[in-house]
């Protein structure tokens, strides 16, 4: 047994055979979300590399798989980074089924899946670029159904993914050609440039994240929430694994400043932007930056309590996102418009997708008793401490967004003037109520939740080190 | 420079003169075959023939799918009339001039032959002007291969693993599949 061929062969083949069978919508997501929460609970109870004695039963996984002299490792340490990653899968696959998503959906899903898992575990970590594309390359059937005609928002997804792996490959000749020391000293700040570039244009940093609003509001809300939701997440856990294995990186104090002025970059300017904004779907593109930025904003921190912060932050970070895709979606599946002009008696035909979107716009903006509340305070405090000067314009962007919340609110309550039907379903109820009450609970008790989603900082065992 | 790296890199500027000129799907296919030539006829100097050649077939590939895939939809691609074309061309030359410019600063930072460096840079910058240019898929799925072509010929002066070169060559087949479906998606049966 191999923990490779599990966790990255195993769903790319799945979503492969599921391809041929895609007409079958139910039992292919039904599949693809069993699979899944099969795979993250594996992951949860067999340790990677150790004899596992199951009744008379002996096996041990083993951690690497050797590919054309390269190898693929899974070890302990991106245990509980697999248990996140097939999970949040299992629960879109499942969703999927209830939000009626299309015949490319869970086939093409597993496929990116494996195919960012198979980033993190490749080594030399150069190759992770190659296989990050890949993943942009298999989303695009995702986000582009069959039967619509494709969008500026999904090319210019594909161009930006596409024009960052070359620098990735390129720094990672540079960081990976052997000894660090043997190196010209002149060259590292150059290729650490080239590696942030890269990252940046991955990850949709200011200035290049212009796609990002346009995808979310030209494609479905579920497929680019889904791709939104795991694509930024892998490559930020990327970034931190070459973060890791690098020392010189680990080592670079400007590089963390870098890091943490383009965080607040961000935030200001998504802030600013969301404040402005008349449809709801662009605002969902505005949320997923703002949260990148605050993910940069912990990891520039340079310390171990910033990527506690960071890691911690990714579980409110993947239910704000699913909750608001979510409503978004039961509102574009029921014909609903979601530019303000359109809004009105939007409440009485939707009252728990409003809701649902309400508390996930209030959560992304870190309102109190949300999932958002307990990491963002941290956040804020932990970099008030070490750039007091800095912490006034977070504030601004946070409050920019905010503004963007309240506009929202102020639109979503407007009375329709004739008596209105309910247009939920008792499913689509279902799920929002259900995201909605996690989104409450992790608000209520975060140590609960967020204690079990550190460890994946073990991905980045070096970071650990940091004070 | 010789006569060796002199021919392939003209095939290199002739190609993105021709995909950035003339906007119908014959020309651009010439164009690309043009390109890939030159690019296989660079990298072939540095790396075995046969990982080299699997970059012209898969190229070649590519554009033969993007170009099968217009042929199906049945509709022209936009036409361009002649000041659009002197605008282009002009462009492009600037776009060359850019590249010479910038070679010694990247021979600085690359240690790379400088022919291939040199065909690199006119690509990634022919790439990136295709990119800026237009919206319709097809050619933007070109711009994509021009860009990654050009990227290919400088990182193949840097490393030659046959993973690379494999990786490399599904991610071309990738951009030309992902731009079919680009062209096709409207007309595919529908979602549900």
């Amino acid at each position: 047994m191999n923990a490779p061929i599990i966790w990255i062969v195993v769903p790319l083949g799945t979503g492969i055979i599921l391809w041929f069978l895609r007409r079958r919508r139910g039992f292919v997501g039904g599949i693809a979300a069993g699979l899944s929460a099969f795979l993250a609970s594996l992951a949860a109870v067999f340790p990677i590399g150790e004899v596992i004695r199951l009744g008379g039963l002996q096996f041990a996984l083993s951690e690497s798989l050797f590919v054309l002299g390269r190898s693929f490792n899974l070890t302990n340490n991106e245990r509980p980074l697999l248990v996140v990653i097939f999970f949040v899968c299992a629960v879109w696959f499942a969703s999927g089924l209830v939000l009626k998503q299309h015949r490319f959906f869970a086939p093409f899903g597993l496929m990116v899946v494996s195919a960012l898992i198979g980033a993190l575990a490749v080594q030399p970590f150069l190759y992770a670029a190659l296989l990050v594309e890949l993943a942009v390359l298999l989303s695009i059937p995702l986000l582009v159904p069959p039967g619509e005609p494709v969008q500026s928002g999904v090319q210019r997804f594909l161009i930006f993914q596409t024009m960052g792996m070359p620098f990735i490959l390129l720094a990672g000749w540079v960081f990976g050609s052997g000894d660090i020391a043997q190196i010209d000293p002149a060259i590292l700040p150059r290729a650490a440039v080239v590696l942030g570039l890269g990252f940046a244009l991955w990850l949709g940093v200011f200035p290049f994240y212009f796609w990002v609003p346009q995808l979310t509001n030209q494609t479905h809300p579920f497929s680019a929430g889904f791709v939104l939701s795991l694509l930024p997440v892998s490559i930020l856990m990327l970034g931190l694994d070459f973060i890791s294995q690098i020392g010189w990186l680990r080592a670079s104090s400007g590089m963390f400043l870098v890091v943490q002025l383009t965080g607040v970059l961000m935030i200001i300017t998504a802030g600013g932007w969301a404040a402005f904004q008349d449809d709801i779907s662009r605002l969902f593109g505005y949320a997923v930056i703002l949260e990148s930025g605050y993910a940069l904003l912990s990891i520039g921190l340079n310390t171990l309590p910033g990527y506690m912060i960071f890691a911690a932050g990714l579980l409110p970070r993947l239910l704000n996102l699913f909750v608001l895709a979510t409503a978004l979606s039961v509102l574009k599946n029921h014909g609903q418009p979601t530019d303000f002009d359109h809004l009105q008696g939007i409440f009485q035909r939707f009252p728990v997708a409003v809701i649902g979107l309400a508390l996930a716009l209030f959560s992304i903006s870190g309102i109190p008793l949300l999932a958002g509340f307990p990491v963002r305070l941290e956040a804020l405090e932990l970099f008030a401490s070490q750039r007091p000067v800095l912490i006034g314009w977070v504030l601004l962007g946070n409050l920019g967004f905010l503004i963007g919340v309240i506009r929202v609110l102020l639109h979503v309550v407007r009375v329709a003037d004739q008596p209105e039907q309910r247009l939920e379903t008792w499913k689509e109820r279902g799920l929002l109520l259900g995201g909605m009450l996690f989104l409450v609970l992790f608000g209520l008790m975060p140590g609960v939740f967020y204690q079990s989603v550190i460890f994946i900082l073990r991905v980045a065992p070096a970071l650990l080190t940091a004070r | 420079m010789n006569i060796q790296t002199i021919i392939p890199v003209l095939f290199l500027v002739a190609g993105s003169f021709i995909l950035i000129l003339f906007l119908g799907w014959r020309y651009t296919l010439l164009g690309l075959a043009l390109q890939y030539l030159g690019v296989f006829w660079l990298i072939a100097q540095t790396l075995p023939v046969g990982l080299a050649a699997v970059k012209l077939i898969v190229g070649w590939m590519a554009g033969a799918i993007l170009a099968s895939s217009q042929v199906s939809l049945g509709e022209d691609l936009p036409f361009s009339d002649l000041a659009g074309r002197i605008f282009r061309g002009f462009v492009m030359i600037f776009g060359v001039i850019v590249a010479y410019s910038i070679l010694p600063a990247a021979e600085a930072w690359i240690p790379v032959e400088g022919s291939l460096l040199t065909g690199g840079l006119i690509l990634l910058i022919s790439g990136l002007i295709q990119l800026g240019l237009t919206g319709n898929p097809f050619r933007l799925s070109v711009g994509l291969l021009t860009f990654l072509a050009g990227f290919e010929m400088i990182y193949a002066g840097l490393v030659s693993s046959v993973l690379v070169v494999g990786l490399l060559g599904l991610i071309n087949l990738g951009i030309g599949l992902a731009g079919s479906y680009f062209i096709l998606s409207s007309t595919l049966e529908e979602a549900i």
